[in-house]
């Protein structure tokens, strides 16, 4: 037990130090919970229209309104995150495990000699060719030819994101293999394929895992984006880019809620993940971990001493004192 | 002694990427270490001497050549090494902290060789403890990041790891290039007492000539990927009989007053490109006694006696115009004289082995 309360006051003081990373967390956190809990918070269904209360202004009975067709915005606001987080993450993942993986590959045999260098060079250039589409276009393109559903979506975010983590993990594995410690690595006897699990992905991983965080934000814009334009999730399925766009008409009318509370929620989504992307970047980088231990440490000796007592052995474990 | 490294006739070319031209770092080198032996290979920065080293540990690949560890040929990548030699020869970087994963504590580091070697974990702490203690580090240091060191130190773990194993042969890499003045002194006498203990032989790659000539038995002159002069060092360092070494000598300054490196030999101009190689004698164009002979053939070895061999066509020349003595090595019996009036303690590298390098 002892072990989670130190955790739990070295999130505190990360806290005091760096606030807009609890912030980040707690937007997360909250977009989770609302999703897993909402039929909680909510009594109306997200789906079931009622043509008596249609684009009611926000009330007590409807905390955001109704929409044009009477359903409950706050209620399919909150239900939203089941779709939108679920095909984001799914995708991200997705794309970076097999972007990553190809990358690592990539990477490790395109300063050698022989095929693989040529079939390195091959698989770069097909990544060029997919990132020299519009993202957007690209995934209507993907939708459209696979036909209309969740799955189709979460493949698009799969395919237009890989090539960002082949390049990135391409990228960290060229400068990491000529690194001293693997050459050490070979030199001690270890063989390429021990050496790259020992000393390379280790090493390679901390932009990957800054890039997930921050992609599985851009991945539920992406979402909401192709459902907005209407190649995505179909309505009445709570999701908040079709919402917006169920909504968008009435805003020259004057009923703002209907687009406005799933667009906020979408933003306010987005840019919790990019927070935890920086966080993580934070704390997966020595050196600017090292920053974050350094402002902990004079957050430390400002406060009370009685007040604070130091835990923080979670961070600096890692660390130069 | 028989010899435990033979490298024979070793050239590299490394192709120039968009380019059919090839930079030659190394021009046939040959040279050999004996059994619990310290080998010096000094030059200047781009000589080639580095190559050399990754060559005999199987990290750069040879063009031509042959390179022998007892007997057996390893001048093929590593990976078809015979298992037996695994662990045998290790390598000691430059640069101490990088040559350590910023992600693993050093005892991890540490372990690594043994890794290779399949030994298992309970053998395996013993040997670390053992290792680090050897190198003047304590066991609380094993849970340690890189990071938390000192320069001195990482190069100490670095040598602990190396000689876990222990190899017959360290290939030392200007191990103390990157040092201060303090922790150098320190890690050659590490060094010097490892060999003592262990008999492990040492390929010393270094452009810092009062280190080599402290802790080497026999140099090797290396310029412009050959290997122009070899010898004794005493030998090699008080009567150069190559125009460069004489000239490498007088460059080095003796942080003393009394001791000044005086040649009438002095190297005018820069290092030719490897990329396009002079005809004849590689210094010709640099030597004040060059003459036409030089620029139009390569010297042959000239083999002086004792194991000294010189690549010159005018070494009886180099020997009546310099008188020069072993400077280095008064230089070192006054420093060693000048630390006793200090302290009781003798040598001039005196190794607690605790201090914080």
């Amino acid at each position: 037990m002892p072990k989670i309360l130190d955790f739990l006051k070295l999130v505190v003081r990360i806290a005091q130090v760096r606030p807009r990373f609890l912030l980040g967390y707690a937007i997360v956190l909250v977009a989770i919970l609302a999703g897993l809990m909402a039929p909680l918070f909510s009594a109306y269904s997200p789906v079931t229209a009622d043509s008596s209360h249609f684009l009611q202004a926000p009330s007590r009975a409807h905390w955001f309104g109704t929409d044009a067709v009477g359903m409950d915005i706050f209620t399919r606001t909150i239900y939203a995150p089941r779709i939108d987080l679920t095909i984001a993450v799914t995708g991200t993942l997705l794309s970076a495990l097999v972007g990553s993986f190809i990358g690592a590959f990539v990477g490790y045999f395109s300063a050698g000699r022989g095929v693989r260098v040529h079939l390195s060079y091959a698989v770069m250039r097909a990544a060029d060719v997919l990132q020299a589409f519009p993202v957007f276009v690209f995934a209507i393109a993907l939708v459209a030819s696979f036909g209309q559903s969740i799955e189709t979506v979460v493949l698009a975010i799969a395919f237009v994101n890989a090539p960002i983590y082949l390049r990135l993990m391409r990228a960290q594995v060229m400068a990491i293999r000529e690194m001293r410690y693997v050459e050490a690595s070979l030199v001690a006897g270890l063989s390429d394929f021990k050496t790259i699990l020992r000393h390379i992905i280790p090493n390679a991983m901390t932009p990957v895992l800054a890039q997930l965080s921050i992609n599985v934000g851009w991945a539920i814009l992406l979402t909401a984006g192709l459902s907005f334009v209407g190649a995505g999730v179909r309505a009445p399925t709570p999701e908040w880019g079709s919402m917006i766009a169920m909504g968008f008409q009435n805003m020259v009318t004057g009923q703002w809620w209907p687009s406005v509370f799933p667009g906020l929620a979408l933003a306010v989504t987005v840019f919790g993940f990019s927070l935890v992307g920086l966080s993580i970047e934070v704390f997966a980088d020595p050196i600017k971990r090292r920053a974050l231990v350094r402002d902990l440490e004079i957050a430390r000796r400002r406060a009370p001493p009685a007040a604070m007592s130091g835990p923080e052995g979670v961070l600096t474990a890692g660390e130069a004192p | 002694m028989s010899p435990i490294l033979e490298v024979e006739d070793l050239y590299k070319r490394f192709p120039i990427s968009g380019s059919r031209r090839y930079v030659q770092a190394i021009n046939g080198v040959t040279f050999s270490v004996g059994a619990g032996e310290t080998l010096g290979l000094v030059g200047e920065s781009g000589s080639g001497k580095t190559t050399v080293g990754r060559c005999i540990v199987g990290l750069t690949e040879l063009s031509a050549g042959r390179i022998r560890f007892k007997g057996e040929d390893i001048s093929k990548p590593r990976a078809r090494w015979p298992r037996h030699l695994l662990g045998k020869i290790q390598l000691v970087f430059q640069e101490p902290g990088e040559s350590l994963d910023p992600r693993m504590r050093i005892g991890r580091s540490i372990e690594e060789p043994l890794l290779a070697l399949k030994v298992p974990p309970s053998e395996r702490r013993a040997l670390v403890a053992e290792a680090i203690e050897r190198v003047g580090l304590s066991r609380e240091m094993l849970e340690l990041y890189p990071a938390e060191l000192s320069a001195g130190q990482q190069q100490r773990v670095a040598i602990a790891r190396a000689m876990i194993t222990s190899p017959e042969l360290v290939v030392l890499d200007e191990p103390t290039s990157a040092l201060d003045p303090t922790a150098r002194a320190e890690i050659i006498a590490l060094l010097m007492k490892i060999q003592a203990e262990l008999g492990t032989a040492y390929l010393f790659i270094s452009h810092d000539l009062s280190t080599v000539r402290f802790i080497s038995h026999r140099v090797a002159v290396v310029y412009l990927g050959m290997i122009v002069e070899q010898g004794d060092v005493g030998e090699v360092f008080a009567a150069p009989r190559h125009p460069y070494s004489a000239g490498l000598l007088s460059a080095v300054l003796l942080p003393h007053p009394h001791f000044s490196l005086e040649s009438s030999i002095r190297l005018e101009g820069e290092i030719p490109s490897p990329i396009n190689l002079p005809q004849g004698c590689f210094l010709a164009s640099r030597c004040p006694l060059a003459i036409a002979r030089c620029r139009q053939e390569m010297p042959p070895p000239d083999n002086l006696g004792g194991g000294h061999m010189v690549h010159c066509f005018r070494h009886r020349d180099v020997a009546s115009m310099d008188h020069a003595s072993d400077t280095f090595a008064e230089f070192q019996r006054e420093a060693e004289r000048i630390l006793a009036g200090q302290k009781t303690a003798g040598p001039v590298c005196n190794l607690g082995g605790t201090s914080n390098g």
